[in-house]
């Protein structure tokens, strides 16, 4: 009889564990640049890297790793959203409780809803931030148009995600901002009425309603923010964000300036007749000898180990936050005592300043203005200046200084004269909304502002340093606005220098 | 000089990345096991296994009485109290009075893999007699206060 | 910056490095916090030394021996509590803590019998944040609205459940005071609380289950409690509500605090039928469907917060006018016991006075009849004296006169200053010639109404005519 099946079979059995690990692992220890590519393309998760990486591109003083912390929060608010979603219970009676339950007794409960409110204030800073470097560096530039249009979409996905998710406690903290959020929803109302049709067309109220199920904020309300916040937020960004990922790659990778790579060699080696393109290992098309290769370095390890810096330093400061500061929970929703002042969640307070002035225009006007103005950018700007260098180099820095001086005190004084002496309301009491509406502290800003761009663009004879004067105006109109509206509003949304010089209530 | 063709390969003791590695293994293994907890909780929303049933002169000898809303039936014969689960062991039914059991909770016929589970009795502290749903005895066992 | 692989590898390895160790150590930290240096773990290991101390038999050491540290709660689905207070408070059923420290003393006799802790829990008496597992944040979470009650103002949850006039005698003289006080003082003049009262001031229910957010504490001295806000207003509610419009009638510190336990039984918190007894379900019936109480029971109750005595003329210094002296013998003399019951069935519009009919203040026919005869006990005899009105009447000289004589006080619109309203449509149906004449002839013995005719500003009764004439043209 021949044995040898039942040798195999009991070697088989000796090498089970062994052959089962060659077979997830393909390669052994990366030791030579062949086996590192391998590692990268030959595994599921990692294949979404390029198997090399420019120099350029790791440098942290470059990207700062923003959009990979902004994933990074992100990460961590779907792996402790999901842990919430165990006890949370989305319904106005049990709402409150569930998260009071979460704070008391649920094992590592409070630590973890405190770990997900803090990644959701860092991932929201670090949208922003990572914004501001992309444009600081011309990254919006071709071909990276679109990613730019996609990385807009995430932003406002962000915020909804943060807004979405701030009424779940049904505490009053939540849902006043919620009222306030969803009036501003309805504020085309404002203009309706100026125009005299809402009667016989309400978009304002069409929204809110879409919004909350009802004309109030109750079951119907929350159970869509759940549905908004755990369901359909999370899988839209999720899918963009693959789509901005993948698009980094069919880009060419990272932006960086011409000079990141040496000059090509004075005389080519050869240069063959027939050219291969050699998927993601080379780029180009002509194996230029000494050209490209050197200049990157192998993903794995280098890119993967930045990464996962970036990670544990997010999980790190959302920890170290986590610990030393619980998240917010006020009293039950009682919509019989209206917090005062009611504020929106951080982010948004810039808006809500403005939303004082005339609802509308604060609340939609602007930031639709704000946004259409940001997605325009790649297509109104298209030098083929320094890209993938801060600012441009000095002439843009100098730019965004002045633009920064500029802009602050125009902020500034516009506040001062508003908080001062009022508003044309207050000066003339008859004057008609529609008036109010055009002509309002935002809306000057605006066009102080745009004046600005404007005259930076025909000076400097530039697209790229008008969208820089006029980028670095919105930051820092947003930076003021969000500053003041947080410290320096109290109760009826009154100008106080300390929040110890509130009235007691 | 222009930069290498190719890259060293790693250092043969890379002790900076072996700590690294570990720390991010040993730390997310901590957060993991922290994590794990938060599904099993501390607290249940549901009353406490162990639950007071009144003194024990409120039962006379040669009594029994069902505690409704725990499914737990109370006996007092000569030898003492003795208590058992109304839950049917073999998949978790209220067993009513006339079934398949007898008063000793034994099974008489069905699929029941053993008789009704007999609970620990006990004094509470104030005198009162208590029983822990939570904790089976042996079957014939009785409690004497 | 060097971008030379080894740098930019160890830069990142270093980074890693560093902050899964600081993430570890928070970890660390916290799941240290989390689970041994928590509160109530260190009072359940201090009442376990307590239960081996104490042991001295079998039975006791067994108990001692068992006791598992962990959670310890009362679940309460029929009143959607969940009360964790048990955690620290160990030996509230524990006979033998009596001379121990909180939290570990057992509770007072005689309450846990009739209300054991697995159906009543403890934040339905105490109140507090039941779900809290840290003292602080039980007794007073910054963000809870009900504060653990002091002790002396417990008794005030026992009104959630029982009848205060019932428990006069079993264990809440405090709130049955504060009852009765809130009924003989007149508070239902003024507020409602269920089906009647007056709503000159804001209605009582639920007062003592509302979120402190709902009391103004600015002014308030001392802690900002809901329980010491309402006591310090009943003290003086001007100080506490700078613009208040409510009286001050409590007696001494003691009726303040007796009614504010009463206050805190006002709770409009819908517990299950097994949670009430049988007192009151007598109470709640009669809430509906009251027993016919006399008059000046029903006086005390519904008047007497504005008109108080009312047999001489009566100053309220905070509306700051002269109110009717509806008890006032010269009054009563003239005035049919059918025209004051239409007057307190219909109120006097325009003015502060409420009607009081059953779908108003919420009195019914019989109880303002059985006011009314208690009024018209202070009816000393019956006046036989008529008024002729004079024609023709003239409406224009009755004009100055008015503004000479009355405007004054009745006000040039004549709906009132210091003296009644004389324009209100009840007033207009009440105040026939007659009635109308002689007051204003013979005035109202022992009030600010003087008498305008012969015994004293000596006006006709053809210029009293004329004023009538103008004050029915207003």
């Amino acid at each position: 009889m021949d044995y040898r099946a039942t040798q195999a079979f009991r070697t088989n059995l000796v090498r089970v564990l062994r052959t089962l690990r060659d077979s997830i692992f393909r390669r052994g220890k990366a030791t030579s640049d062949r086996a590192r590519s391998q590692a990268i393309f030959q595994n599921f998760y990692w294949h979404i890297h390029s198997v090399r990486v420019h120099r350029y591109t790791l440098r942290p003083v470059f990207t700062w790793g923003l959009g990979a912390f902004s994933f990074a929060f992100f990460a961590i608010l779907c792996l402790t959203g999901i842990l919430l979603m165990v006890y949370y219970k989305p319904s106005v009676s049990l709402a409150y409780d569930s998260i009071k339950d979460l704070h008391y007794v649920v094992p590592t409960g409070r630590f973890i809803r405190n770990l997900h409110r803090w990644a959701a204030h860092g991932m929201v800073v670090a949208v922003i931030l990572h914004m501001a470097r992309v444009f600081y560096t011309g990254s919006y530039r071709k071909p990276r148009e679109f990613n730019w249009l996609l990385g807009m979409t995430l932003l406002v996905l962000t915020l909804g995600l943060s807004f979405t998710g701030y009424l779940l406690p049904w505490d009053q903290l939540g849902y006043w901002a919620t009222v306030i959020g969803s009036n501003i929803a309805g504020s085309p109302r404002e203009v309706t009425d100026v125009l005299g049709i809402t009667p016989y067309f309400d978009p304002g109220a069409v929204i809110r309603q879409v919004l909350l199920g009802s004309n109030s904020i109750g079951e119907e309300a929350l159970i869509r923010f759940y549905l908004l916040h755990v369901i359909v937020l999370p899988l839209a960004l999720g899918a963009i964000v693959s789509v901005h990922f993948w698009r980094i790659r069919k880009d060419g990778g990272l932006s960086r300036p011409e000079h990141a790579d040496p000059p090509p060699p004075e005389q080519e080696v050869f240069r063959p007749n027939k050219t291969y393109g050699l998927m993601a290992l080379v780029k180009g098309k002509t194996p230029a000898v000494d050209r490209e290769p050197e200049n990157t370095l192998p993903s794995w390890p280098y890119l993967l180990l930045a990464e996962l810096a970036v990670l544990m330093l997010a999980v790190a400061v959302s920890m170290v936050l986590a610990y030393h500061f619980d998240a917010p929970l006020k009293e039950p929703a009682n919509p019989a005592v209206p917090e005062n002042p009611a504020k929106a969640p951080w982010y948004f307070l810039g808006v809500q300043e403005l939303v004082s002035y005339s609802a509308f225009m604060g609340g939609i006007g602007i930031p639709l203005i704000c946004l259409i103005g940001l997605a325009l950018i790649p297509y109104l700007d298209r030098e083929r200046g320094t890209t993938g260098v801060w600012f441009d180099g000095k002439g843009g820095l100098k730019v965004a200084a002045w633009s920064l001086v500029y802009s602050a005190l125009v902020v500034v004084g516009i506040l001062f004269v508003a908080i001062r002496y009022g508003w044309l309301r207050n000066w003339f009491p008859a004057i008609p909304q529609w008036v109010i509406i055009l002509v309002n502290p935002g809306t000057v800003l605006v066009l102080a502002f745009a004046l600005w761009s404007v005259a930076v663009m025909r000076t400097k004879n530039s697209t790229r340093l008008a969208a820089i004067a006029l980028f670095t105006c919105f930051l820092v109109g947003f930076t003021i606005l969000t500053y003041v509206a947080t410290i320096h509003r109290g109760p009826n949304w009154e100008f106080f220098w300390t929040k110890g010089d509130w009235p007691i209530y | 000089m222009p930069p290498k063709r190719f890259e060293d390969p790693l250092p043969r003791r890379d002790f900076l990345g072996i700590a690294a590695m570990g720390s991010v293994v040993v730390t997310m293994s901590t957060a993991l096991i922290g994590v794990l907890r938060l599904p099993k909780p501390a607290a249940l929303p549901e009353s406490a296994s162990r639950f007071k049933i009144g003194f024990p002169d409120e039962f006379p000898p040669e009594t029994h009485r069902k505690i409704e809303d725990r499914n737990v039936w109370i006996f007092r014969d000569a030898l003492g109290f003795y208590a058992f689960s109304a839950i049917c062991t073999h998949l978790g039914c209220v067993v009513t009075e006339n079934d398949r059991v007898d008063s000793g909770g034994r099974v008489l016929s069905g699929p029941a893999p053993r008789g009704l589970d007999w609970l620990e009795l006990s004094l509470a502290v104030d005198g009162s007699l208590m029983v822990d749903a939570g904790k089976t005895v042996n079957p014939g066992s009785r409690f004497n206060v | 910056m060097k971008t030379d692989s080894p740098t930019l590898g160890r830069m990142f390895k270093t980074i890693i490095l560093a902050s899964s160790l600081l993430t570890l150590g928070y970890l660390l930290a916290a799941a240290l916090s989390e689970n041994v240096l928590t509160e109530w773990r260190g009072h359940q290991r201090n009442y376990r030394d307590l239960l081996f101390e104490k042991a001295d038999d079998d039975h006791s050491r067994r108990i001692a021996n068992s006791f598992r540290i962990e959670l310890q709660q009362a679940v309460l689905p029929a009143v959607d509590r969940i009360d964790r207070c048990l955690s620290c408070h160990l030996g509230v059923d524990n006979p033998r803590m009596r001379d121990v420290p909180q939290p570990y003393r057992v509770h007072p006799e005689p309450y846990l019998m009739d209300h054991p802790i697995g159906k009543f829990g403890c934040t339905l008496c105490h109140q507090g944040q039941g779900r809290a597992v840290k003292s602080e944040e039980a007794k007073r979470g910054e963000h809870w609205g009900q504060w653990l009650l002091p002790l002396e103002y417990t008794q005030g949850s026992c009104g959630v459940c029982h009848d205060p006039a019932a428990l006069e005698q079993k264990g809440a003289p405090l709130l049955a005071q504060g009852y009765r006080s809130s009924r003989d003082r007149g508070c239902y003049s003024c507020h409602r609380l269920g089906e009647r009262g007056g709503a000159f001031g804001p209605a009582l229910d639920g007062v003592g289950h509302k979120h402190k957010h709902f009391f103004p504490m600015a002014h308030l001295e001392g802690e900002h409690t809901v329980v010491n806000w309402v006591y310090e207003h009943f003290l003086d509610p001007q100080t506490v509500v700078p613009d208040s419009r409510m009286k001050n009638t409590v007696r001494d510190e003691d009726e303040a605090r007796a009614l504010t336990v009463y206050m805190l039984s006002l709770q409009s918190i819908n517990l299950p039928e097994e949670y009430l007894p049988a007192d009151k379900y007598k109470a709640l019936y009669e809430e509906h469907d009251p027993p016919l109480a006399d008059g000046q029971a029903l006086y005390a109750q519904f008047c007497y917060g504005c008109h108080e005595e009312s047999v001489v003329g009566t100053t309220d210094l905070i509306l700051e006018k002269e109110l009717p002296s509806v008890r006032n013998p010269a009054y009563l003399s003239r005035i049919s016991d059918a025209a004051l019951a239409f007057i307190i069935r219909r109120g006097r519009p325009g003015t502060e006075m409420p009607a009081w009919n059953e779908n108003a203040g919420g009195l019914r026919d019989n109880e303002i009849e059985a006011i009314v005869s208690y009024l018209a006990r202070s009816r000393e005899y019956v006046s036989e004296e008529t008024f002729v009105a004079s024609t023709p009447h003239d409406a224009e000289a009755g004009r100055a006169l008015y503004e000479e004589n009355c405007g004054a006080c009745h006000g040039e619109d004549g709906r009132g200053d210091v003296a009644p309203n004389l324009v209100d449509p009840v007033f207009r149906q009440i105040y026939d010639d007659r009635l109308l004449g002689l007051t204003i002839r013979d005035g109202i013995e022992d009030t600010e109404m003087p008498p305008f005719g012969e015994q004293g500003f000596e006006l006709s009764d053809q210029e009293i005519t004329d004023i009538m004439a103008y004050i029915r043209s207003l």
